[in-house]
């Protein structure tokens, strides 16, 4: 095994996560090799210094922390709207969809209105265009008058 | 009360909730400051801060994760700010290391072995500061700490293949700029 190798397997081992022929392979490299076994004792220490002791907080943590986030609350008033803000948003959507809901419900839907509620509607003449048609004295006329009468649509809605 | 009906309550404006959630973690959150600063009142205003930042944030938390790794990474992330404004404001450097052999000697009073004990540490923790943030951030959280690597993974949002190497680059730099204090007496650090 080249040293660049064990180096890895080294730092594996500092994990727990070496077993079985690496280690063994391992081992038999650091018994052989000097360079390694120095390297592997630096580590060692090197790990352990990085061990400390827990400290405790100081006195009065949370009375302190309480303090510090009334404080903060009365500067940042948005926040309490932020969290409001958690539930009127939903609220405020499902009265809106509710809204929609009750317009469309509630709307009258359309219908096809008779041709005397169409004239009514638009305060049509209903013989207008017949005395037209009648006073035409050209047979020719009269026929054009027919054709687009017929052709004639009263797209009309209630 | 289950820990998320808790975090419910407390995102619904209750204070109490909070802390009774924000009590679990305080030992939690009070050792991470710890492991870097490592002194006591900047820890305790760090983990402070983190509260209060996780108090502001509760709202944006969504239930995806954790409360337990969402809490952490907060907590982490503000820990990296920290250490990025106060880097800023005091440049570490090798040359700023106190002076401290690293050779552990046999035949010394034991008052004087406690005081060579807390300078080694001393050097190290220094020449920790030393390193690129990230090397720092996860030698701390894996080997002053103690975490395990699938939680370093979610807490810096990196996978766990990544937590390994950089975990190893890390170490190596930290054994290379720790070369000139390491003792020639002794045969080792």
């Amino acid at each position: 095994m080249k040293c660049k190798d064990a180096e890895k397997r080294l730092l594996r081992s500092f994990d727990g996560e070496l077993e079985g022929a690496t280690k063994t392979e391992l081992d038999s490299h650091l018994e052989a090799c000097p360079d390694c076994r120095e390297k592997q004792s630096e580590y060692n220490v090197l790990l352990q210094n990085l061990k400390i002791e827990d400290a405790e907080p100081l006195p009065y943590f949370w009375g302190r922390l309480e303090t510090k986030l009334r404080e903060r609350e009365r500067v940042e008033p948005w926040t309490i709207w932020a969290r409001w803000s958690r539930r009127a948003v939903p609220v405020a959507l499902a009265l809106i969809l509710l809204f929609i809901g009750g317009l469309a419900f509630f709307s009258p839907g359309e219908e096809d209105l008779s041709q005397s509620e169409a004239l009514l509607l638009r305060n049509d003449n209903p013989l207008a265009e017949t005395k037209t048609f009648f006073e035409e004295t050209r047979l020719e006329n009269k026929n054009m008058m027919i054709i687009f009468a017929a052709d004639e649509k009263v797209p009309a809605r209630r | 009360m289950e820990e998320n009906e808790l975090v419910k309550q407390a995102q619904a404006g209750s204070h109490e909730a909070f802390t009774m959630i924000m009590k679990k973690y305080e030992q939690k959150v009070f050792h991470l400051a710890y492991s870097f600063v490592q002194d006591r009142a900047a820890a305790d205003d760090l983990a402070q801060e983190v509260f209060i930042k996780a108090y502001f944030s509760l709202p944006k938390f969504r239930f995806q994760s954790e409360f337990g790794t969402w809490f952490y990474r907060v907590a982490v992330n503000h820990i990296k700010d920290y250490l990025r404004k106060t880097a800023r404001r005091r440049e570490v450097s090798l040359e700023d290391v106190e002076e401290g052999r690293l050779a552990v000697e046999d035949k010394i009073p034991a008052r004087e072995k406690a005081r060579a004990d807390e300078q080694r540490k001393k050097t190290v923790f220094q020449v920790l500061e030393t390193l690129p943030q990230k090397y720092r951030m996860i030698l701390t959280l894996r080997d002053v700490r103690g975490l395990p690597y699938q939680e370093i993974g979610q807490v810096l949002g990196i996978s766990a293949g990544t937590v390994d190497s950089r975990l190893h680059r890390a170490r190596k730099m930290l054994r290379k700029k720790m070369m000139p204090f390491i003792g020639q007496e002794g045969g080792g650090l």
